[in-house]
């Protein structure tokens, strides 16, 4: 049913399509409303979507609406997901106290149920004549005779209604109809808007959470593998001291002896592999026992200058490998309080990584930078980059991707473990193309002691 | 030659060791407790103690190393330990050693200490 063309034109202003052309002086009018419709749509339109959030959205719709179609009551209905109601949760004109407050039925037989259901704008010209629903009560307590509701949708389905309400019988134009259409879309636009942002936050604060927690997860297996190690070095090193020791002592008695050849074979087997077992216990000593370096007052580029020149000499030894290593330091970089050594080490593994990772020769850059709270140091690297299924396990202790070109597996998780002691943070940066990319985030304020944020051994 | 007390409770490190000093001509005695190695000392007069870090007794070689070192400045004393670096030194903090050696040891590690001990005392 289309009842905006039903309705009897009672005041010739408010023309009918369907009606004999206007004289000269109505149209000039009908052409003046329009042209005032369209520029509050537009005014509106503009600073809605750029400044105001979803509240002021509607209250300046509900405001534009009343002014320009001086009508003296205007409603935004929110419905309310779940029920058959509707929440007044903006609007001009009503009893104070309501708007925000006030619920209108939005079943089927009301009236916001029929707006609801029909396809096009529904113009009801005198609510007490009105036989399809029972009015509601915030409309007949104010004495409104004649209403526009207009459906506001939203993506997922309508969200509410733009009820505009004179308290005169009347008759709105097509352009009244257009202009209240235009008003709702806006308040779609709003609705829209505000529920990505509130999506966009939710994904920033699952994001924010995400990456806290899978800190968190790192430096929970550091600390028990802490403990783990500790433990586990004391319970082998003596046993295997033990074995150390007897094989030697057997080994010089065959010495003494004189004794065949293949003992003495036999027993420098025992004690290599012995001495292996050591050395493997030692390295996941160095990986998770504590580091108390003396915190010094540093400058963050001469380190980078330092940690890179050991490097090239522990690692870029391999002749036959031409790795370039190239600088981007600040010049204006704050002084920060640091353990030198172990930033060194963090450094050296980082950029070791790099070389190791690849097959080729590449190229690691390694800039710095002053941010708001400190420092930041980037380690960039023109290799293979790291297989998006392998980010999550590069700070794992052992994995690694290279174990045969010497790989350990607890480099990068050593460097993690060494800016966290600073109270600082290292990141893999995956939104890199080529090559990787590992951020260092070091704070202005270290912690008092940095070995209250290591696992002990 | 010198006199070295060898104190731990590890019997077949015992055994390594013993054979191993007596071989390189030193005079041994052991005690695998500190408190027996405390009142053993008096009489034995050692140059040298090496002992392990952990005993089977509470005190450990961190007493032994005190209570002898006490009596004697120019005794030094040799803590073995199967414990990181970094643990060893707390425990042994304020305790007078003059080496820690972290297991797994060889034997000519410990010949080398202590030689390196005796050079020391003068």
């Amino acid at each position: 049913m289309d009842s905006r063309h039903e309705a009897p034109q009672r005041s010739p202003e408010r023309a009918d399509s369907r009606r004999p052309p206007a004289t000269g002086w109505d149209a000039r009018r009908e052409a003046e409303r329009r042209l005032r419709q369209q520029q509050a749509v537009a005014a509106l339109g503009l600073e809605a979507l750029v400044t105001m959030d979803l509240q002021e959205v509607l209250d300046a719709v509900s405001a534009t609406a009343a002014e320009t179609l001086r009508v003296p009551f205007v409603a935004i209905l929110e419905l309310v997901p779940g029920e058959t109601t509707a929440l007044l949760r903006a609007g001009r004109g009503w009893r104070e106290g309501l708007v925000g407050s006030v619920r209108v039925p939005a079943g089927k037989r009301s009236a916001a149920g029929q707006a609801l259901a029909a396809d096009e704008p529904l113009v009801i010209e005198d609510l007490r004549r009105e036989r399809r629903f029972r009015p509601p009560r915030l409309l007949t307590d104010h004495g409104v005779v004649g209403s526009l509701a207009v459906v506001i949708q939203s993506r997922s389905g309508p969200w509410g209604i733009l009820g505009i309400h004179s308290d005169r019988s009347w008759s709105f134009s097509p352009d009244d109809v257009h202009f209240a259409q235009s008003l709702a879309n806006l308040v779609t636009a709003a609705v829209e808007r505000q529920r990505m942002e509130i999506e966009l936050d939710r994904s920033r604060t699952e994001l924010a959470l995400h990456a806290a927690e899978s800190r968190l997860h790192r430096s929970d297996r550091l600390a028990s593998l802490g403990t783990l190690a500790a433990g586990l070095a004391h319970e082998i090193n003596n046993p295997v001291s033990t074995i150390l020791m007897t094989a030697e002592s057997a080994r010089m008695e065959v010495d003494e002896r004189g004794l065949d050849g293949r003992l003495a074979g036999d027993l420098d087997v025992i004690m290599d592999n012995a001495e292996r077992c050591g050395a493997i216990v030692h390295r996941v000593l160095d990986f998770v026992g504590e580091h108390r370096a003396e915190m010094t007052v540093e400058d963050i580029n001469e380190i980078v200058r330092s940690a890179a020149r050991l490097a090239r000499t522990t690692i870029g030894a391999d002749g036959s490998r031409e790795h370039r290593l190239t600088f981007d330091l600040a010049a204006d970089l704050p002084r920060l309080q640091v353990g030198r050594g172990d930033l060194e080490q963090a450094l050296v593994h980082l950029i070791g990584n790099a070389f190791e990772a690849a097959d080729a020769p590449v190229r690691v850059t390694v800039s710095t930078r002053a941010t708001g709270r400190g420092v930041e140091i980037v380690v960039q690297d023109d290799g293979p980059g790291i297989p998006a299924e392998d980010r999550a396990r590069i700070f794992n202790p052992f994995f690694t991707t290279h174990r045969e070109r010497g790989g350990t597996g607890l480099g990068l998780p050593l460097a993690h473990r060494l800016v966290a002691d600073h109270g600082g943070t290292l990141d893999l940066d995956c939104r890199s193309g080529d090559g990787a990319t590992f951020r260092i985030g070091l704070p202005a304020d270290p912690p008092t002691d940095p070995s209250t944020n290591g696992q002990r051994g | 030659m010198a006199r070295i007390l060898l104190v731990e409770d590890e019997e077949n490190s015992v055994r390594a060791l013993e054979h191993f000093l007596a071989r390189s001509g030193h005079q041994v005695l052991t005690a695998d407790r500190a408190r027996e190695a405390i009142d053993r000392a008096g009489a034995f007069a050692p140059q040298v103690v090496l002992t392990d870090l952990f005993l089977a007794d509470r005190e450990g070689g961190a007493a032994v190393a005190r209570e002898l070192s006490a009596h004697d400045p120019k005794l030094r004393v040799i803590v073995m330990t199967g414990l990181p670096a970094a643990e060893a030194e707390r425990q042994l903090a304020g305790t007078p050693v003059f080496r820690i050696c972290l297991k797994p040891l060889r034997l000519t590690d410990i010949g080398e200490a202590i030689e390196t001990a005796l050079a020391d005392a003068g």
